[in-house]
Order: structure tokens, then C-alpha cells, then sequence
């Protein structure tokens, strides 16, 4: 940070970022990185460098800021359902959603669960389309991207995830194409000297030096990180082990383990997720629903954007509840939150009780 | 001191500056008090922030008169949001100065908007309020002015014509932070302004931007445009880090000013020994300015065109450039369609260049850019001959 004041180098393309984009290439073992103030702008301009107008299709479980992000870059996005067991887009409800205006696949990598990269990638070849993930709570090690096909057309990811590399705010695109890098680092700024490539549009999307020292002090502690969250995704496995009517969410290797998601299933819980939420957050242990699209078209009343049912997400939805994040807490305060999580399974039938006299 | 024309940079010669003098304002406040003041966000990382943004908008609200601030990732996202919020879900043309800023139209169309681009006024470069009044249609959604270093324009006339159309106005105030308009500071202009917390600027923050608005409902969207939280938002939040650093530049802006102020006396100094060159004032008589930019008009009196005056100066290691040229219509930045005629943009994109200037160009440096510039003078025949017979690469 010293170093920063010294040079007088604030933003701009500084060597510090031109550092990290080279460093977040090694570290993915991809050949382009370009970093960018966050992860929606990131997604903006990945999106417009893929497509200047058209449909996106997007699957019904996706992060917030997606939605608008897309729109923001002049698609129109077009939802579709999500595979039963990761909570990730199913290409054959992509499908069916492609029209004639469809450009892109916005897939997410769901709560630390890749998609599966094969049948989407089939599926863009078929339809000549452009694949875009959304990496946020996936930030990789290296042996997960084993074929290009797994990076897509771009793949964004956030430096914000707090158990695994944390620039405060920051994002991070990546590709194996060489001329959409080159329409990144062109999009993310306004200068004559860093313009590569002809681009759709410009903005202002530099990331700064500080951001930059943050998240390359934060890299060394990358693989640490990713220890301690292993250690604490296996307590929730112990803790939870057993108990009847709920389920940790799987997270096959390769993985960063950040992501603690419960699966609550009503009939054989005695409770549905959102009681058991109500319970925990009374004993003031946060627990987070996911973010269905369905819900932001209610919320904005934009219509016409759902076009097929989605009763795969429909369930997720109303049965996963994500817990702190693994590496987040101690072992012993894992423990404590699964013996809490036990009591109040054991006692289903006066907590719903309560929570009905109380609503 | 005599010298032979071979010397000068942009015949080979050494350039009168080893580093680049740049035209950003560069300001950096004391070390340990950015460290300070960052300390929380470094150290604890909570989840929501510091509180470090909270307490800037709030000192900034107080530094503008206004009753609410909005403090947002950059200026550019802001102004995105702004023509966003007043579009309404059309898509529609934001009536916007066609001498200004090159990322203007290319907001626009992020917030799916066409830009509209209108003349200026001669003197304060501002929106012509009589040229806004004739391009209003139907299509048009808000209209987004400027308020350039030298003068905010014609504010009050340019909200008398939103206010007859029915239309939004909100201004680009990026250059015109500490400026004063009527004696008042600048903040509760139009619907909203926009100010940047760019390194280059006159308040350091890293990067970074912010609303200013005396109205509560629209600030309320800014907010909601600003957090990914499902409501038909991105993240666009201001990084702690941005807002400590922007806390402590804030005890260092009179002081920069100060400093703004003595190199513009000095060009202006400078100015009087060389025909035909001028600086662009700032600020009406009584009316506070930051000095943010040193910008030259190169007259007829000059024996150089602007843009050799220009290739002269970068050859001596100043990081400079013509000033808001060409006219945004007639730019790449400009999206493709009929290019309109617009002859006070025209003119005046023809005359200007931007000197350096900020915390790292001392007037010791203004002193010999003028020393060099009285040689350029007195040799114009022989460097001038020299330059048009394509003997400089």
C-alpha cells in the first residue's frame, strides 16, 4: 500500500493490476485474466462483448445481479430449469428455451457446484451460441478447468468471497479466447493507450491498485483458506450426519468447500426451510434462502421473462437454506450450530406450532 | 539560453522532462491518515462494510448542502444508473453536450438509451439551453448536462427548458467539484448531480463516484441500483479501501485547490509572453473554482497549428492531448447513424489543449514548459519549416 502512495500509480491500469491479472491467469491456469472493479461489471461487459443484443437464457437458480447485469447489456434474459441434483442449468430446458434471438447461455456455477460443462458446450455448438458463466462462489483451483470447454466462452468470477480470496470488491474475467480478452481489456476503460481491439461499448470498469494489493496479499493465503473451509465443510458432515429430513448439499472435488447449503425436505423434517430459518435465526444463526429469477419478476412486475414452468428450481428453492460458510467458523461453532439444527428437528412439531402462533 | 532547434524532443532531442508530467490531479493525502482511516476495513472485514461509506456520504452531503448522497463503484455507473432510473423501461435518447466527455454516450447505451448529442455555448461550454429546447422529442427521456471545469453553465436557464419539456435533468459534475454557481456550492443541481472520486480528480478516493440529490425517492434508487440483492440491482458499491481514502483526501481539498490555483496563475503568467496562446479562465467573477484542469486555447496569433503544438509538448515528456476533441458526434465514441451539424462544438474542439498539471507538476516545470515554448516561439520558421516537410516521425 506504501508502494501505491510512493508511485503516485492510484488506478489506471497500475502495475499492481497488471500483476494480478497475470497472477489470477497462473493461479486458474487460463490463458486470459482480466480484472475489473467487480463481478457485475465483469458480467456486463463479458455479456456485450458475446453479444451486442438478442436473448440470454438463464437458469431459474441464478445469483442476484445477473438478471440485471444482462439486461443492462442489452440482452433480454429468458429463464429456464436447473438439474435436480447440483441446482445447475439443464440443457435440455435450455433447450427448449432457444429461439430464434438467443445468443448466449448465462450458466452459474450453483452454490460451488460446476455445471456440467459437456452438454452445454454440445448444445452451443447445435445452436451457435455463446457460453457465459457466473463463477461467483466458485473461484477454482487450477486441475478444475481441465478442458476449455469448462471455461465457456468467458467465465466471470467474483474476488469477494470472503472465506476464499477477498479483494473487498473486485472481479475477475476469464477466457481462453484471445480476441474476447482483448475486447475485455479494451471495454474496461476509456483510454486511447489500452484500447486492443474494436469493441461494442466502453466503461469505466477498473478495477484500482488498492483493490489490487488487497486481492494479491490475499493469494497467498488462497490455499490456507481453502484448508480451513474443508475442515469445517467436514464438520458440518459429522454434525449433520444422520439426522432425519435434511441433508448437507453435496460438493464434489475439485472444490474450495466455502458453501454450507441444507437441503430441507418438509415430510420427513416435520418442518419446511423457511421455519427452520425462523428457528436458527431466533437462536441468531443466520441462514440464507438462494435467489429464485421467479422472485425478481414478482418484485419489479417485469412480465413475460418466465416462459416455461420451472418446478426443478421451485423445489431447491423452497428446500435449501444456505448456513455460514465453513471456513468462516471453528470446528466447536460448527458442531454447536448441527446440535442446534438436531434440537430443533427434534421438537419439529412445537417450533411450527410457535412459529404459527407468532405469525 | 540559446539552443539549437536539433535539441528540442521531437527532433531527437532529449526531452525537457526524464518523466512524464501527466494533466491528472494525483493529490494524495498523508499516509497514515488514509491508514488510519482504513485500519477497519483492512483488519475486520465485516460483512456490509466498515461504515466507512455511511460516514462519507454523509460528510459529503454536508460539504455539497444537499440532503442526501449516494456513494456508488465509479461515475460512469452512476450516470448509468441515473438514465436507467429516468427511462422508466423505455428506450429512449438522453439529450447530452456534444463537447464533453467520451464515455457519456457509451453510458447511455448501457442504460439502453441512444444519445442525442446538442451544441454548446461558446463561453461556458455548457448545454445551449435554445439548442436543448429543439431537439426534445418524444423520444427523449432525460437530458444529461454538464457542468465543465471553467463554468457549471447556464443551470438555472437549462432547468427552466427540463421543467417546460417535462422532462429530467441531472449534470455531470465531475469537473466541477467545490465550484460554486450564484454563490451557492454545487450539489443540489437539476434531479441529481455526479461527482468522481478518481485519482485523477480533485478529491482522491482510488476510484469511485457519488450522487448528490435533494430527493429522497430517487436516492432510495440509487440504492436499491447498487446492491445485487434481487430487487433489479447490480453490485456497485464503493470499496471501503475508496471511501477512507476519499475521507482523508477530503482534509487535503483546500489545500489542493491552493495548489490548483498557483499553477494556473503561472500559465497564465507564462501566456502573456507568447502571442496568441490563453489560457481558458475559470469561474465568473466572484464565483469559486477548483482549477481542476490547465486548459490553452491556441489562437491564430500562434504560429502553430493546436495539434503541432501538442506533438511539440508529448515530444518534451508532457503527457497531454488535445482537449475534448474531436466532437463526440463526430467521434468513434458516437454511435453509428446521421451526423448532425453542431458548428460551437465544431469550433471549439479545434482550439483547446490540456496542459499538465496536478500534484505532480510543480511551477518550477511551468517555468521551463514556458521557457520552451518562448524557443518554439522564436524559432517558429525554422521548426515549423522543419515539422511540415515530414522530417518528424
Amino acid at each position: 500500500m506504501r508502494g501505491i502512495f510512493r508511485r503516485r500509480y492510484f488506478s489506471n491500469n497500475g502495475p499492481l493490476v497488471q500483476q494480478l491479472d497475470g497472477a489470477m491467469a497462473q493461479i486458474l491456469r487460463v490463458p486470459h485474466a482480466v480484472c475489473v472493479t467487480n463481478e457485475s461489471v465483469g458480467l456486463m461487459i463479458a455479456a456485450k462483448a458475446l453479444a451486442q443484443t438478442g436473448e440470454a437464457i438463464v437458469p431459474a437458480l441464478a445469483s442476484p445481479g445477473l438478471v440485471q447485469s444482462l439486461r443492462f447489456a442489452g440482452l433480454t434474459p429468458v429463464v429456464c430449469d436447473v438439474e435436480p441434483d447440483s441446482g445447475t442449468i439443464c440443457a435440455r430446458s435450455a433447450e427448449r428455451a432457444v429461439s430464434s434471438e438467443t445468443r448466449i447461455l448465462a450458466a452459474v456455477h450453483f452454490l460451488g457446484r460446476r455445471c456440467e460443462t459437456s452438454s452445454l458446450d454440445a448444445l452451443a455448438r447445435r445452436k451457435n451460441l455463446e457460453v457465459l458463466f457466473d463463477a461467483r462462489q466458485s473461484l477454482r483451483r487450477p486441475e478444475a478447468w481441465e478442458t476449455p470447454a469448462s471455461l465457456g466462452s468467458a467465465t466471470v468470477f467474483s474476488l469477494v468471497e470472503p472465506t476464499v480470496l477477498d479483494a473487498g470488491e473486485g472481479g475477475c474475467v476469464a477466457t481462453a479466447d484471445r480476441q474476447v480478452a482483448d475486447q475485455l481489456r479494451t471495454m474496461r476503460n476509456f483510454h486511447s493507450n489500452q484500447t486492443f481491439t474494436p469493441v461494442p461499448l466502453r466503461i469505466n470498469g477498473k478495477m484500482s491498485e488498492a483493490q489490487a494489493a488487497l486481492a494479491l496479499l490475499g493469494l497467498d493465503a488462497f490455499a490456507r483458506n481453502v484448508e480451513a473451509n474443508r475442515r469445517g465443510y467436514e464438520a458440518y458432515i459429522a454434525g449433520l450426519h444422520g439426522l432425519k429430513g435434511v441433508r448437507l448439499r453435496a460438493l464434489p472435488e475439485p472444490s474450495n468447500f466455502q458453501v454450507a447449503a441444507l437441503q430441507v425436505e418438509e415430510g420427513a423434517a416435520g418442518l419446511t426451510a423457511a421455519e427452520m430459518r425462523a428457528a436458527l435465526m431466533a437462536e441468531n444463526i443466520p441462514a440464507t434462502r438462494v435467489f429464485h429469477v421467479g422472485r425478481l419478476q414478482e418484485r419489479t412486475g417485469q412480465a413475460g421473462t418466465l416462459p416455461m414452468p420451472t418446478p426443478v428450481a421451485d423445489r431447491i428453492f423452497r428446500e435449501t437454506l444456505q448456513l455460514p460458510n465453513p471456513g468462516s467458523l471453528s470446528p466447536q461453532e460448527i458442531a454447536k450450530i448441527c446440535r442446534r439444527v438436531a434440537d430443533i428437528l427434534a421438537q419439529a412439531k412445537q417450533v411450527r406450532k410457535l412459529l404459527r402462533s407468532r405469525a | 539560453m540559446y539552443r539549437h532547434i536539433d535539441d528540442i524532443g521531437i527532433f531527437g532531442g532529449e526531452p525537457l522532462f526524464a518523466t512524464p508530467r501527466p494533466i491528472g490531479q494525483l493529490a494524495k493525502p498523508p499516509f497514515e491518515a488514509f491508514l488510519e482511516l482504513a485500519r477497519p476495513a483492512l483488519e475486520h472485514r465485516p460483512i456490509g462494510g466498515a461504515g466507512l461509506v455511511e460516514t462519507l456520504e454523509g460528510r459529503l452531503a454536508e460539504f455539497h448542502g444537499v440532503a442526501h448522497c449516494v456513494a456508488v463503484a465509479n461515475a460512469g455507473l452512476a450516470l448509468i444508473f441515473l438514465m436507467h432510473f429516468f427511462a422508466d423501461g423505455r428506450r429512449g435518447e438522453v439529450i447530452m453536450p456534444a463537447f464533453s466527455y467520451r464515455g457519456l454516450p457509451h453510458f447511455a447505451q448501457w442504460a439502453g438509451q441512444a444519445p442525442r448529442f446538442c451544441d454548446v455555448q461558446a463561453g461556458t461550454h455548457g448545454l445551449d439551453p435554445v439548442r436543448v429546447s429543439q431537439l426534445f422529442s418524444d423520444r427523449t427521456t432525460s437530458i444529461l448536462a454538464v457542468c465543465n471545469f471553467n463554468s457549471p453553465g447556464a443551470i438555472d436557464e437549462l432547468c427552466e427548458v427540463a421543467a417546460a419539456c417535462q422532462l429530467p435533468i441531472f449534470f455531470d459534475s465531475v469537473y466541477a467539484f467545490s465550484a460554486t454557481y450564484k454563490g451557492r456550492m454545487l450539489g443540489s443541481a437539476g434531479a441529481a448531480e455526479v461527482y468522481s472520486l478518481h485519482a485523477t480528480k480533485v478529491l482522491n478516493g482510488f476510484e469511485g463516484g457519488y450522487v448528490t440529490t435533494a430527493d429522497g425517492r430517487l436516492a432510495q434508487a440509487i440504492r436499491t441500483l447498487r446492491d445485487a440483492n434481487g430487487l433489479g440491482g447490480i453490485n456497485a458499491r464503493l470499496h471501503d479501501l475508496h471511501a477512507a481514502m476519499a475521507l482523508a483526501s477530503l482534509d487535503e481539498v483546500d489545500s489542493v485547490i491552493h495548489d490548483n490555483h498557483a499553477r494556473f496563475q503561472a500559465y497564465a503568467e507564462m501566456c502573456r509572453g507568447l502571442p496568441g496562446l490563453e489560457m481558458l479562465p475559470c469561474g465568473e467573477a466572484g464565483e469559486r473554482s477548483a482549477f481542476a484542469l490547465a486548459i490553452l486555447e491556441v489562437g491564430d496569433a500562434w504560429p502553430y497549428t493546436r495539434d503541432e503544438t501538442i506533438a511539440l509538448l508529448v515530444a518534451e515528456g508532457a503527457a497531454i492531448g488535445a482537449y475534448y476533441s474531436p466532437p463526440l458526434h463526430r467521434s468513434p465514441h458516437a454511435p453509428p447513424g446521421p451526423v448532425p451539424a453542431l458548428p460551437v462544438s465544431e469550433a471549439l474542439s479545434r482550439k483547446y489543449l490540456q496542459l499538465p498539471g496536478g500534484a505532480l507538476v510543480s511551477l518550477d516545470d511551468i517555468e521551463r514548459i514556458a521557457e520552451r515554448l518562448a524557443f518554439f516561439y522564436a524559432n517558429a520558421d525554422a521548426i515549423g519549416a522543419r515539422m511540415r516537410a515530414g522530417a518528424v516521425t
